[in-house]
Formats: C-alpha cells, sequence, structure tokens
C-alpha cells in the first residue's frame, strides 16, 4: 500500500492539493486494479479504507472548520430555512469533495458487500460498477482542478 | 495513471452480460445531483454541518432501480419526480449538548413519486406506503478503530415501495418486507446524497404471489423545493420503532 502522510491538524486550512496527490497515488491504483478484475471488492475496500479515514477524515473536518469559521457558526441549532447566500459560495468550494468522498464510501460498501471476495466480474448489478467508474474519474477531475 | 483509462477499460472490456460501453452514458450513472458537484451558486443554499427545527420539505429525487418480472424480464429503469418528509426537531445525544455531530434527526416520509419508462417494462411510477411506518434516521458515524466522530452522518432511510409496471398491469410491493437504503450526509435535507440498497427484495402482487425482485435502488437527492418550518410534530409509534 502506498505510504500515508501524517494526518493534517483539524485546526489548519484544507489541504485540497495533498489530498489530490493522495487520491492519485491510493485510490486511483485501487480503482483501476478492481476494474480490471484484479482485485476483489474486500480488496478494494481494504484499500479505500485508510486512505477514507486517515486522509480524507481530516480534511473533512479541516472543511467543516474552514465552514464555521466562514460563517461564524458552531453546530448548535438553527432556525429558518436554508438562505441562498452567495457569500457561501466560498467556504462551500470544498463541500463537493466531502459529498463525493461520503457518497463514494457507501458505493464501495454496498460493491463489498455484493461482491465480497469476488472480483467485479461477478457483479449482478453492472450499473453500479460503472457508477464506481465515474464517480472515481469525476472527483479526479474536481480534485485537480481545485488543486490547480 | 490517466484518469481517462478507467472509463476506457469499461468500454474495451464491457461489465458484465449485457452491458456494454453504450452504458458509459452520463444520464444513466448514479454519482450524486449536479448540484453537489459544484459550480456557480449551486452551492448557496447548503448549509452543511448545521441542525435546524422540525419542518416540511419537498425536493428533487432520481431513483434507479433494477428489477427482474417473472415472464418480462429484467431491466435498469432512470426515474425521476419528488420527495415529502417531515422532518422532526433534532435529538441531542445522552450527556451532550444538541449540536451537530452528537444529534440524531429523525424524519417521516410523506410522500414519494417517481416515473419513467423503460423498454422492458413501459411506464413504471414508483410510490411510497403512506400506511406504513416509512422514514429516515440520522444519526452519527463513528469511525472505525479510530475514536472518532465523522463530520458526516449515518443515514438510513426505510420505505415500503410499490411498484406499478406497465407491461405487468398490476402494482407489486415487498409485502411486509422494508426496504432500507443507506448513506453518509454532511447536511439536512441532504442535498447531493446517493443512497444505495445493499441487498435484494422479492417483489408480490396483492394476493402475496411473488412475481420478481428488486435488484437494487439507487437514490439521488437533488434541490430542495420547499421548506416550511412547523411548530410541533407528534411522532407515531410504529414510526418511532422504524427510525430508533
Amino acid at each position: 500500500m502506498t505510504a500515508l502522510h501524517p494526518q493534517p491538524s483539524a485546526t489548519t486550512s484544507p489541504d485540497v492539493a495533498q489530498l489530490a496527490g493522495e487520491f492519485r497515488a491510493t485510490v486511483l491504483p485501487a480503482a483501476k486494479d478492481f476494474l480490471k478484475r484484479e482485485i476483489s471488492a474486500n480488496t478494494l475496500r481494504d484499500r479505500w479504507g485508510p486512505y477514507y479515514y486517515d486522509i480524507f477524515h481530516p480534511f473533512d473536518l479541516n472543511v467543516e472548520q474552514a465552514w464555521r469559521s466562514a460563517t461564524d457558526t458552531d453546530g448548535k441549532l438553527e432556525s429558518g430555512p436554508p438562505a441562498a447566500d452567495p457569500n457561501h459560495e466560498l467556504p462551500l468550494k470544498l463541500f463537493p469533495v466531502s459529498i463525493a468522498h461520503n457518497n463514494l464510501d457507501r458505493l464501495i460498501e454496498v460493491l463489498a458487500g455484493e461482491l465480497g471476495d469476488g472480483t467485479a466480474e461477478a457483479t449482478k448489478v453492472p450499473e453500479r460498477i460503472v457508477d464506481f467508474a465515474h464517480v472515481v474519474d469525476a472527483l479526479n477531475e474536481l480534485l485537480t482542478s481545485l488543486a490547480e | 495513471m490517466d484518469s481517462q483509462n478507467i472509463l476506457q477499460q469499461l468500454v474495451d472490456r464491457g461489465i458484465a452480460p449485457g452491458i456494454d460501453g453504450a452504458t458509459l452514458s452520463s444520464a444513466d450513472v448514479v454519482k450524486g445531483h449536479e448540484s453537489a458537484w459544484g459550480g456557480a451558486g449551486n452551492l448557496y443554499p447548503i448549509r452543511p454541518y448545521t441542525l435546524t427545527p422540525a419542518a416540511l420539505e419537498a425536493f428533487t429525487v432520481r431513483e434507479r432501480i433494477h428489477v427482474r418480472i417473472d415472464g418480462l424480464g429484467e431491466d435498469i429503469v432512470d426515474l425521476h419526480g419528488l420527495g415529502v418528509y417531515r422532518r422532526h426537531d433534532p435529538i441531542a445525544a445522552d450527556g451532550r449538548e444538541l449540536d451537530w455531530a452528537g444529534a440524531t434527526v429523525t424524519a417521516q416520509f410523506l410522500s414519494l413519486q417517481v416515473t419513467g419508462h423503460s423498454e422492458v417494462f413501459g411506464q413504471v411510477k414508483v410510490s411510497n406506503t403512506p400506511a406504513k411506518p416509512e422514514g429516515a434516521r440520522v444519526k452519527p458515524s463513528p469511525a472505525p478503530g479510530h475514536g472518532k466522530v465523522m463530520p458526516i452522518k449515518d443515514c438510513v432511510t426505510s420505505l415500503y415501495p410499490r411498484f406499478e409496471i406497465e407491461e405487468l398491469g398490476t402494482v407489486v410491493d415487498t409485502g411486509d418486507l422494508v426496504v432500507r437504503l443507506e448513506s453518509r450526509i454532511a447536511m439536512v435535507p441532504p442535498v447531493g446524497d446517493v443512497s444505495r440498497t445493499s441487498r435484494k427484495y422479492p417483489l408480490y402482487d396483492s394476493d402475496g404471489r411473488q412475481l420478481g425482485e428488486l435488484i437494487a435502488a439507487d437514490i439521488e437527492i437533488g434541490a430542495l423545493l420547499h421548506h416550511v418550518p412547523i411548530a410541533s410534530v407528534v411522532v407515531p409509534e410504529a414510526l418511532a420503532e422504524v427510525v430508533a
């Protein structure tokens, strides 16, 4: 497995360039191996897990902290409907990265649930393999564009 | 590695019998509503990691179902429509002040109506069953072995879907078996959320005869259409058990 970088502090700014680099070093090769049917869904999940929890999780905490700092919120109950506020654009710039990672985690979970130690070739739900390829591809593009 | 290789590999190899490169059309892919991928203005209404009081909320829904019906065949059907739920006041964790990280949020599904078309099944409509306890529960997501709570929350949606299938000429459902879809969310309402089933469900007609199965269901939550704060909520006992 690719060596994982140390966790960033939860008080630092989200480092999307570092996340993009780790994604390319860890997730893309695992995704490629899975789609080539060289590794099982369980192995895919095993390779995704350390990235998700040790690299993405601190990044996600930093995204949350950046949001709280920018909006002066503390996670307590707020009133009123969600308001369309252009001032939120910048603090929310990295939020799609969080949404996509969390949706991808669930997708890998259901792939592992269906296939276990089997490869993609054994799937009875091929549309989710296609989803997986598209999400990985789109997330890589998103990370690359944000890191530039 | 060039990421384009990932998609190209699918085209070159195919995925499984009956699935070829044409399936790569992005219109068929479930990867989260486009607004959740960014873009100017798309995220303005989003307030992540934030608790709000009870409300009625309506939102767009896209659902992709993979269904097999005896005598007709198997198909993947793309459905679009609306969902409405009554979201309850958030509940604080024991011994903890009410905040996003520790709170549990539940909601009652009031309506789900999505429709689409299939070459195999004709017109397809999926709706919920209001007479049964249907809802969602959002609770803290622990990071395994790390002793930490993620900024996201685990969401479990419980539904009793009904499938109107034109070519079948009748409605089928999962009987007394509740369909569970799970996801990870970072805001309520969960714009951009993709929830997925993790098992198959048998489909029965009104006489209890099994006529097929729901092989998989994947749901994207899209735009929030309407939000109405409400002063009080009574959670039916049966629903409380479902979302407990």
